[in-house]
C-alpha cells in the first residue's frame, strides 16, 4: 500500500512530463495513453483503498483502553525510558475512570421463631477509582446499608473505602485515606461471591469487625516467592463509644466502637502488620497483628490509656474441587480496670479478652460452564466476653459460655459474579437462634 | 532451558529495577514486550509481526471455544518466533485484561503444537490481586494445549484474595489458547 502511494507522484510527474514534450511519433503517443490509463487506475485503486482503510480505522479509535500494541519499547504515550508499558492507552476522557461494585439481599427465618422472618437489602456498594497516571490512582466505596439510610430508618450510608495509592516501585506500594485493615480471609475480600453462607461468618463480624476501615498510611510489599506484607499506622477504636447498657458491645466489642472514618478521635494512633504467603498456588496462610489506642487520652474518661490487640491467623487451601478454610482469632482490651468499676451492674462491661475460630469445608459437586453448584458446612466456636477486669466478684456479669455454630448450605453460582445462597444455621448454645436463610449477591 | 530463562529473568529484573526507580512515570512494569517475547520463546532468535484477523465470526468463534466473554477492544498482538535458521519456534501473543478495576497487560508464548511455554505479567495497577505475578501461578499454565485445558479453578488454581484477577487473566489466556488453534500458523 505505502510503496503503491509512494509510487503515485513520481509516476504522474513522469506522466506529465511526457505529456509536455513534443509529439515524436504515434506509437509514442498511444504508450503514453496507455500508461496514463494504467496510472489513472492504480490512483483509484489506492483512494478506494485508502477510504477502506479510514472506515475500518475509525470505531478502533473510538473504542475506549484499545491497546495499541507496539514491536518495540518504545511506544510514545507514557514517557518511560527504561521500559514502558507495551500497551499504552491513549490518553482519552474517562480512561482511567472504572466502576465497580456488589450487592447482597438475604431472607432469614428463625425456625422457632418464624414472626421474626426479615428480609432485607443488606449491603449495596458502588465503588470507583480512577488513575492518573500510571503509578498513581484512588479507589472509593459508597454503601448504603439496609436499603434506606435516614433519621426515621436503620440503615446506614458509609464511605467504606477512599484512598489514594502510589507505586513506589514495582514490589512496593503506598496508601493513604481511609482503607481495609489486612486482618482475616473476608475483611479485603467481603463481596459476597467470595465466601460461603448468606451472611458472613461470626468469626470475621464479632471478633474481626469486618468491614474493618480505619484511617491512615499503609505500605504493601510483595516478593516474587508469593510473600505479601502490609504495615501502617492508622487511627484506632474509641471506648468512649462504649455503652454497657447496649448489648451491643457484646455482639461485637469492636464493632460497638470503631470510628469509620468518621471525626474519628486521633490522639492515640494504631499499628498493623500483615503477613500472607502464596507461593503455592491455591494455597494461602497468613496472620496479621493490630495494636492500638482506644482511650484516646479523653479527659475525664475513666479508661484514657485503654487499649487494643488484636491477632489473628488463617489459611486456605483449595485442593482440587475442595476449598477447605480455618481462621482463630483472639482480642484483648488492656487498661479498662477503672472504666469497667463505673459499669458496676451494668450488663455490658467491657470484657478483657474475647475470641474465636472457625473451620470451613466447600466442595464442588457440579459444574457446567459459569455456572457451579457447592455445598458447604461450617463450624464455628466464638466468646466476645471471655471474663472482666476491675469489677468484683459478684458485680461483673456470669461469664457467657462459647457460642457454637454449625452452618450447613450451599453457593449456586450463576456466574462466577453472580451467586445464590441457602444455608441453616444450628446454634448449639441457643436455639432459638437457629435459622434458616436464603441470599442473592453479585459482584462487578 | 530453565537456567537461561531464570538468567535472563534476573537480568531483566536487576535492568529494570535500575532503570525505573527514577523514572518518570511507570506502573508496575515488569517487562516490555521484547524482554517479554525472549523469556516466553528464549529458542526465537527473531520475532516477525503475525497479523491476525479478528473479524466477528473470529471472535465468535473464540467466544465459544474458550467459554469466555470476549471483552469490548480486544485487539491482542502476536508474533512469531523464528529459530536460526528461519523456521518457526513458536508464537507470543500480548493482550490485556481488566483484574478488579485496572488494567493487567500480560504475554503467553506458544509452542510450535500450542501448548503454551509462559505467561509473563507485563504491566499490573492495582495493589490487590498483584500474586498474579508469582512465578508459581504463572507456571500453572506452561504446557497446556487449547482452552479447555485451562479452566480456572481446576486446572489453575486460584489465589485467596486475587480471585478476580487470577480469574480474569486464566480467561484471557484461555481466549489467547483459542485464538492460536483457529488461527495459529501451524494450521
Amino acid at each position: 500500500m505505502n510503496q503503491k502511494l509512494a509510487a503515485v507522484p513520481g509516476a504522474l510527474a513522469l506522466a506529465t512530463l511526457a505529456l509536455c514534450a513534443p509529439a515524436q511519433a504515434q506509437s509514442a503517443d498511444a504508450e503514453l495513453a496507455e500508461q496514463v490509463r494504467q496510472l489513472r487506475a492504480e490512483l483509484q485503486q489506492v483512494r478506494q483503498e485508502l477510504d477502506a482503510m479510514k472506515k475500518q480505522a475509525a470505531p478502533v479509535a473510538s473504542t475506549p483502553a484499545a491497546p495499541s500494541w507496539s514491536g518495540s519499547p518504545a511506544p510514545a504515550v507514557v514517557p518511560a525510558p527504561a521500559a514502558a508499558p507495551v500497551a499504552a492507552v491513549a490518553p482519552q476522557a474517562n480512561a482511567g475512570l472504572s466502576l465497580f461494585g456488589y450487592g447482597e439481599l438475604s431472607y432469614s427465618r428463625p425456625t422457632h421463631d418464624t414472626a421474626n422472618s426479615v428480609a432485607n437489602v443488606g449491603r449495596a456498594v458502588l465503588g470507583w477509582g480512577y488513575r492518573f497516571n500510571e503509578r498513581t490512582r484512588m479507589a472509593a466505596e459508597l454503601e448504603i446499608e439496609n436499603a434506606i439510610a435516614s433519621s426515621s430508618d436503620s440503615g446506614e450510608a458509609a464511605i467504606e473505602q477512599m484512598y489514594v495509592e502510589h507505586d513506589l516501585n514495582s514490589n512496593l506500594t503506598a496508601k493513604a485515606g481511609l482503607f481495609l485493615m489486612p486482618a482475616g480471609i473476608l475483611n479485603e475480600s467481603h463481596e459476597p461471591t467470595r465466601y460461603f453462607g448468606v451472611f458472613r461468618n461470626q468469626v470475621e463480624t464479632a471478633i474481626i469487625p469486618t468491614t474493618w476501615r480505619e484511617l491512615g498510611v499503609g505500605l504493601q510489599g510483595t516478593t516474587d516467592q508469593g510473600l505479601r506484607w502490609n504495615t501502617g499506622i492508622v487511627t484506632g477504636f474509641d471506648l468512649t463509644k462504649w455503652d454497657p447498657t447496649s448489648s451491643d458491645g457484646r455482639d461485637s466489642p469492636l464493632g460497638s466502637i470503631h470510628q469509620e472514618g468518621q471525626l474519628a478521635k486521633a490522639r492515640t494512633l494504631a499499628t498493623y502488620l500483615a503477613l500472607n504467603y502464596s507461593g503455592i498456588p491455591g494455597f494461602n496462610i497468613g496472620g496479621s497483628v493490630y495494636y492500638g489506642g482506644a482511650g484516646q487520652k479523653q479527659t475525664g474518661f475513666a479508661a484514657p490509656d485503654a487499649t487494643v490487640t488484636l491477632a489473628e491467623a488463617h489459611a486456605r487451601w483449595q485442593p482440587g474441587r475442595w476449598d477447605l478454610s480455618a481462621l482463630a482469632a483472639r482480642g484483648r482490651f488492656s487498661g479498662v480496670d477503672a472504666l469497667n468499676a463505673t459499669f458496676a451492674g451494668q450488663p455490658t462491661p467491657v470484657p478483657d479478652r474475647f475470641g474465636g475460630w472457625y473451620a470451613q469445608a466447600a466442595y464442588k459437586v457440579w459444574s457446567a460452564g459459569e455456572q457451579a453448584l457447592w455445598p458447604f458446612a461450617r463450624y464455628e466456636r466464638l466468646n466476645t466476653a471471655e471474663g472482666y477486669s476491675g469489677l468484683p466478684q459478684g458485680l461483673a456479669p456470669t461469664a457467657q459460655p462459647d457460642t457454637r455454630t454449625v452452618t450447613i448450605g450451599a453457593n449456586y453460582y450463576l456466574h462466577p459474579q453472580v451467586v445464590l445462597k441457602a444455608d441453616y444455621m444450628r446454634f448449639f448454645d441457643d436455639s432459638s437462634r437457629d435459622r434458616f436463610n436464603l441470599g442473592v449477591g453479585f459482584e462487578f | 532451558m530453565p537456567t537461561r530463562r531464570h538468567t535472563l529473568r534476573r537480568g531483566a529484573a536487576l535492568g529494570l529495577g535500575a532503570g525505573l526507580w527514577n523514572s518518570a512515570a511507570f506502573a508496575a512494569v515488569y517487562l516490555d514486550i521484547e524482554q517479554a517475547r525472549k523469556l516466553l520463546l528464549p529458542e526465537a532468535a527473531s520475532f516477525q509481526s503475525w497479523p491476525l484477523a479478528l473479524d466477528g465470526a473470529a471472535l465468535a468463534a473464540i467466544a465459544q471455544d474458550s467459554h469466555t466473554r470476549v471483552p469490548p477492544g480486544f485487539a491482542p498482538a502476536g508474533w512469531t518466533g523464528l529459530d536460526a535458521q528461519g523456521k518457526p519456534a513458536g508464537w507470543v501473543l500480548a493482550d490485556r485484561v481488566t483484574g478488579k478495576y485496572e488494567l493487567i497487560d500480560y504475554a503467553v508464548g506458544f509452542a510450535p503444537d500450542g501448548a503454551i511455554t509462559g505467561v509473563e505479567v507485563l504491566a499490573y495497577r492495582e495493589s490487590h490481586g498483584s500474586e498474579i505475578r508469582n512465578l508459581a501461578w504463572r507456571r500453572q499454565f506452561v504446557g497446556h494445549k487449547g482452552p479447555a485445558q485451562l479452566r480456572f479453578g481446576e486446572d489453575i488454581r486460584s489465589i485467596s484474595g486475587a480471585t478476580l484477577s487470577c480469574q480474569h487473566v486464566t480467561e484471557g489466556v484461555q481466549r489467547l489458547s483459542a485464538l492460536v488453534a483457529l488461527q495459529g500458523p501451524h494450521k
